[in-house]
């Protein structure tokens, strides 16, 4: 069984780079991931975004693809599988590949949801049959919580300034005059103040949940009443201060995700 | 007065506020959590020393006393306001009628010791005494929805009592014990208010459960008709299928395409429940959402789900069950009075939170005058319905947001599932 068929759509002319969304289908069914990855052709021309699909028929040749170390931004996941399912599937790629930044959106034709699959921590659940306006609402919703905007953070180290894209940064953390800045690539340390680097960053993608600490949503894991985990397993106080403001943003997260 | 004297007073007065601020908080379960109460009492504590000093008047010292005391008692507990008042009242009562029990004793019995002071503590430690009293046998501090008329009477029985004492106190009786007896009787009969405070608040609490415990019954019978109903149907069609694909193959052979479609429609519609409207797996949501919807839908109410849930429990079944029937059936009811009914549900479960949506039309009388949301003043109003929503919000430390757009009452919670998590641990 070969591993599907290619569309491409690029976008020409005018920003810095175009960021290609890498979108993979994993169906048993030939009909249903063909329907989905039309929908995403149209979705990308409507839109002017360029995205790659890839499609697999059964959840070994998706793990097997990814093994050659290739990733990709969004993956639409049957759960009903055979052999390896879509809950096992997930829960390799989260635990045993570590890959939290993937987002996954879960396909079925029941309303069925065991407990093992919110610990993927998917996107959204689908129910098939799926339209363009399901296909619609997630890829909006995927580009407003996890799509590319291109923004970078810099900061001084003595006299050198750097700079790094701020989807690459976990969180940052204050220890008097130091900033701890902890990214997908380790930590880095420069000096600073929490106000000034607050105003380089994408107040959407980013908050404040301590004086000492601000928070990328992306990797948000779990949230508790008084602490944040992230999917690197720090646990991040929200002091009494910020809860009810965290709360609301959860909120406001929670509203503009609903359809 | 001398300084010894002065200190002394104070000392008791302070004692006082401790012990009737005390006393309120029996009839309260939540503080605000605001200091200012502090404030209020120390301000208490100096405006009626003054005013003892200066002009040494029971009636001037009283209203002070009822002034302030209804102030720190608002400031501090979190409840109506009526009640606040009520409990300041009958605080206030039983203080007098301590003094004046302690008085006639020391004066009639006691006339030689001639002490003022020892008597004003001896009233406050009754005072105390009776307090631990209640808060050992009786439980007043539970909600419960009295209506205002109840309140009324129950507010006249402390002030009578008041008026009574004075008179009893003021006049000449030739047998003291008479008198005491007659103190005594006041007190006891203040006494038996709380008692009988406490047996109306348990008769309301179960009347409440009563009320739940119903609608459960008749969300499972609906549930379980839901299912038999889904056995018997899916028995019926499997006893069927080789009919069926006799049925298939017979289109497919003779190219009549549009009538197989026709054909499956069909057998997939007849597959469908009637009632079933949601099939989460979740039994408590399924359980609510079908039966709640059923009277959506027989109301003609064009309906929106979106259910994404474990099957499996994630949530004390009573929590839930408080929170989603009573949002629904408030929903139901701005329904019921609306032309062009649409409800919109969305529940959810992720990284560690639930979200709770519900959007539905409203009719909103009061429009018409300019006055925008009676909906959500009558929302708030609704008494124990929704403070028993806020009671399992604030349990899971979370929030609601309750507004109206575009022609929609909308309301959104967000619970934090861990904290279920930390209890059951």
């Amino acid at each position: 069984m070969d591993a599907g068929s290619f569309a491409f759509l690029y976008k020409i002319g005018g920003d810095e780079g175009v960021h290609a969304y890498r979108v993979a289908i994993c169906d048993d069914e030939i009909v249903t991931c063909s329907d989905i990855e039309d929908l995403l052709i149209d979705y990308g021309s409507r839109k002017e975004l360029a995205i790659v699909t890839e499609v697999f028929y059964s959840g070994e040749q998706l793990l097997s693809y990814l093994e050659k170390g290739e990733r990709f931004d969004l993956i639409f996941l049957d759960i009903e599988l055979e052999n390896i399912n879509g809950v096992e599937a997930g829960r390799i790629l989260r635990e045993e590949k570590d890959d939290n930044v993937t987002q996954v959106v879960y396909i079925s034709s029941k309303e069925n949801y065991c407990m093992q699959l919110f610990a993927v921590r998917p996107l959204h659940f689908l129910i098939k049959p799926i339209g363009s306006k399901e296909i619609e609402s997630i890829m909006d919703l995927y580009i407003k919580l996890y799509g590319d905007k291109n923004v970078f953070f810099e900061y001084q180290v003595g006299k050198q300034t750097y700079r790094i894209a701020q989807k690459e940064i976990l969180y940052f953390r204050s220890n008097a005059r130091k900033i701890e800045m902890v990214t997908v690539n380790g930590e880095k340390e420069f000096y600073g103040r929490m106000q000034d680097v607050e105003k380089q960053l994408d107040r959407s993608r980013f908050w404040c949940v301590h004086k000492s600490y601000i928070i990328n949503t992306q990797y948000i894991s779990e949230y508790r009443f008084n602490q944040i985990i992230l999917t690197s397993k720090d646990v991040i106080p929200v002091s009494q201060a910020y809860r009810s403001t965290v709360r609301n943003k959860i909120m406001e997260l929670q509203i503009a995700g609903r359809d | 007065m001398g300084l010894v004297e002065m200190v002394f007073y104070f000392v008791q007065e302070l004692f006082k506020i401790y012990v009737l601020v005390r006393f309120a908080g029996l009839f309260f379960q939540k503080d605000t959590g605001k200091k200012i109460y502090l404030l209020l009492g120390l301000s208490y504590w100096i405006v009626n020393g003054v005013l003892h000093i200066a002009m040494a008047n029971g009636w001037v010292n009283l209203a002070s006393t009822l002034l302030f005391y209804s102030a720190i008692v608002t400031a501090k507990y979190k409840g109506k306001l009526w009640k606040k008042l009520l409990v300041a009242f009958l605080g206030i009562a039983l203080g007098m009628a301590c003094e004046d029990i302690v008085w006639l004793v020391m004066n009639n019995y006691f006339a030689e010791m001639n002490s003022s002071h020892l008597g004003n503590c001896m009233s406050i430690f009754l005072l105390l005494a009776m307090e631990i009293l209640l808060q050992r046998y009786l439980q007043l501090g539970r909600e419960a929805d009295i209506s205002s008329l109840n309140c009324f009477v129950m507010l006249l029985i402390p002030v009578c009592s008041i008026v009574i004492t004075d008179i009893l106190v003021g006049g000449v009786f030739e047998n003291k014990d008479r008198q005491l007896v007659g103190i005594a009787a006041i007190v006891l009969i203040n006494l038996f208010v709380f008692y009988l405070y406490d047996m109306i608040l348990k008769a309301y609490e179960e009347k409440l459960e009563n009320t739940v415990l119903t609608r459960q019954v008749s969300m499972y019978e609906n549930q379980l008709e839901i299912l038999k109903e889904s056995r018997r149907k899916l028995n019926g069609f499997q006893h069927d299928i080789r009919h069926h694909f006799l049925m298939i193959s017979g289109y497919v052979k003779k190219g009549k395409y549009e009538e197989l479609l026709d054909y499956i429609d069909q057998s997939l519609h007849y597959i469908q429940v009637e009632k079933e409207y949601v099939r989460s797996g979740n039994e408590e949501i399924d359980c609510i959402l079908n039966y709640m919807l059923e009277r959506a839908e027989r109301m003609g109410t064009k309906t929106e789900v979106s259910v994404s849930v474990p099957e499996k429990r994630f949530m004390p079944e009573l929590d839930l069950n408080i929170l989603l029937s009573n949002l629904l059936e408030n929903a139901l009811e701005a329904l019921a009075q609306c032309d062009s009914r649409k409800l919109s549900i969305c529940i959810k479960t992720e990284k560690g939170i639930l979200y709770i949506s519900i959007y539905n039309t409203y009719y909103d009388i009061k429009i018409k005058d300019g006055k925008f949301m009676s909906m959500k003043r009558g929302f708030e109003e609704k008494g124990i319905g929704l403070d028993h929503v806020r009671g399992v919000v604030e349990k899971y430390h979370g929030g609601i947001d309750v507004r109206s757009e575009q022609e929609l009452f909308k309301i959104d919670a967000v619970l934090f599932l861990s904290a279920c998590a930390e209890e059951t641990s």
